[in-house]
């Protein structure tokens, strides 16, 4: 499900905090975690305090995501931004999620954010990307 | 006042209130730069010809005008590039005389409520030559500090601490400490971060009976230079900052020995034009009346906390009647940390920038305090003479529209 891009809208504060989004902050899609998660990772943006876990579970043998969850503690674009892309990673692979780049993001956000900002609707995202290389590291 | 101040014309509707991070600048401060660098500029002390002759006369008047505003004689102000700057000279050059030890090296001391610029230097500066690093403890319900003398013994080399906390505004009664700390040992080297206290409390070095002292201009309506003050007899002691041009008196293939003070520490050319526009942001400042501007800020720090206080979900870091027992905090000065309940530091600053008010959210360099008080973050507001009530208003409408926008 990806939102659209508004036009002209770098930190477009009525974009970035529209209704979607807000839901996403107050109801997050993919909260919670999982045990026996095939990956597991923690990060933090330690200049305002985003904090994220990500845990994935995985189709081994296709590097499929089948469920990803998260829970943090941050501002409502590191938050939302964890609920949007723990929705969009489930039936995707790991490679593709690797692939992804922070326009794909922003993409998903249907936001364009100054780099201070940029940085908390990474959070999740970059989470899950290194929980990937650790995992692979240890196969 | 605030007439004076260029920025204001070109942003009108602009609610400056991170005056902790940066200070707007007077017209006389910008027309001396521009002025300067386009009919008098050469360089200092080189050249026999009128027109630098002329600069170094006044780069030494200019030193004179700002060694008076903290009661200091010429000699012993140095001009650095900011504070953090002056902090990590100050630890190179007293950490030369410091031998490696282990053990019995001795400690330094400072406090939990530092600004990383004048933690960092002294945590690094312990660790290099094992010594021990004693912090005093921040209480986190009364927001009071453990007594920094306290921590002093006959082993101290160097305590520093600062005299106006960059994240709660709170002010330290720097006179006393110094008092209390020089009983348990006169041979510690005291330090003051005057970062945030050159803009809002009157600085006496003599009074105060501080060994060194750094502050940045840019927090005094000056140009970005910093400077370092230091008592004669310990500069004259102490390793210079740099080496090479201008800080030497000889230099020959077997040694070199250095200038008097203050050009020992200052190696090559210097920031002229800022040294002189300095000057003028002092000059400015006493013009209108330091005791003035001061009782300006008191009012409208009175005023913000008084419109904070009425929202309910606000929360204010101190600024309410002060009992120190230890008497190390006596008050706060115009610097406001709070929280707002169900919005991030991070989202309540984008909403403000909405409303085109200017405020800091994150740890202000100040992660040790953050981590005593057990958050990541605040929002800090900080103000200036030349900020107004709107300004204020501006800031409780835009925590207002935070709230009702982001929270359920």
């Amino acid at each position: 499900m990806i939102l659209k891009m508004e036009p002209d809208a770098i930190n477009n504060i009525d974009a970035m905090y529209r209704e979607e989004l807000l839901e996403y902050y107050h109801n997050p899609a993919n909260k919670g975690t999982i045990a026996n998660a095939d990956i597991q990772f923690s990060d933090k943006n330690p200049l305002c305090g985003d904090s994220v876990d990500i845990y994935v579970k995985l189709e081994v043998k296709d590097r499929i995501i089948t469920q990803m969850r998260f829970v943090g503690t941050g501002c409502v674009i590191s938050m939302a931004s964890a609920a949007i892309v723990s929705e969009y990673a489930e039936g995707k692979s790991i490679d593709e999620m690797q692939r992804m780049t922070r326009e794909d993001m922003l993409g998903l956000l249907g936001l364009q954010l100054t780099p201070s900002r940029v940085k908390c609707a990474m959070l999740a995202l970059t989470a899950l990307k290194k929980g990937i290389v650790d995992y692979e590291s240890k196969k | 006042m605030r007439k004076d101040f260029p920025l204001f014309k070109y942003r009108k509707t602009l609610h400056y209130l991170d005056n902790a991070a940066t200070t707007q600048k007077p017209k006389v401060v910008i027309d001396t730069i521009s002025g300067h660098l386009s009919k008098d500029n050469a360089n200092t002390h080189r050249g026999i010809y009128d027109l630098s002759e002329q600069v170094t006369a006044r780069v030494a008047a200019s030193r004179k005008t700002i060694a008076g505003f903290v009661n200091a004689d010429p000699l012993e102000i140095i001009f650095v590039r900011n504070t953090t700057e002056g902090m990590n000279q100050l630890a190179n050059s007293l950490g030369k005389n410091f031998a490696q030890g282990s053990g019995n090296a001795g400690n330094i001391v400072v406090t939990e409520i530092e600004h990383h610029s004048n933690f960092v230097p002294w945590q690094e500066l312990a660790r290099s030559k094992g010594m021990e690093f004693r912090v005093a403890r921040l209480d986190k319900e009364s927001l009071l500090l453990e007594s920094i003398a306290g921590l002093v013994d006959d082993k101290t080399r160097i305590v520093s601490f600062t005299a106006i906390s960059n994240v709660t505004g709170a002010m330290l009664d720097v006179k006393k400490i110094v008092g209390d700390i020089r009983a348990k040992n006169p041979n510690t080297i005291i330090i003051v971060d005057a970062a945030q206290a050159i803009a809002h409390e009157k600085v006496d070095v003599k009074d105060w009976d501080v060994d060194f002292l750094c502050f940045s201009m840019h927090k005094i309506y000056g140009p970005l230079i910093g400077v370092v003050y230091g008592k004669k007899s310990l500069l004259e002691r102490i390793h210079p900052f740099f080496y090479g041009g201008n800080m030497i008196s000889t230099v020959t293939i077997e040694k070199s020995t250095w200038a008097d003070l203050p050009e020992k520490f200052e190696a090559g050319t210097i920031n002229g034009p800022a040294i002189i526009a300095s000057a003028e942001a002092v000059k400015y400042l006493e013009g209108i009346g330091f005791a003035k501007t001061m009782a300006v800020e008191e009012r409208l720090r009175a005023y913000t906390i008084k419109q904070l206080r009425a929202i309910p979900q606000v929360k204010i870091l101190g600024h309410s009647k002060v009992k120190d027992p230890v008497h190390q905090i006596t008050g706060y000065g115009p610097v406001i940390s709070f929280t707002v309940d169900g919005v991030h530091p991070h989202d309540l600053a984008t909403i403000c920038n909405k409303h085109q008010v200017c405020i800091r959210a994150g740890h202000h360099c100040c992660q040790p305090f953050m981590h005593a008080l057990g958050i990541a973050a605040t929002a800090r507001a900080s103000l200036a003479f030349y900020n107004k009530k709107q300004d204020s208003d501006a800031l409780i409408t835009a925590i207002k529209d935070a709230i009702k926008t982001i929270t359920r």
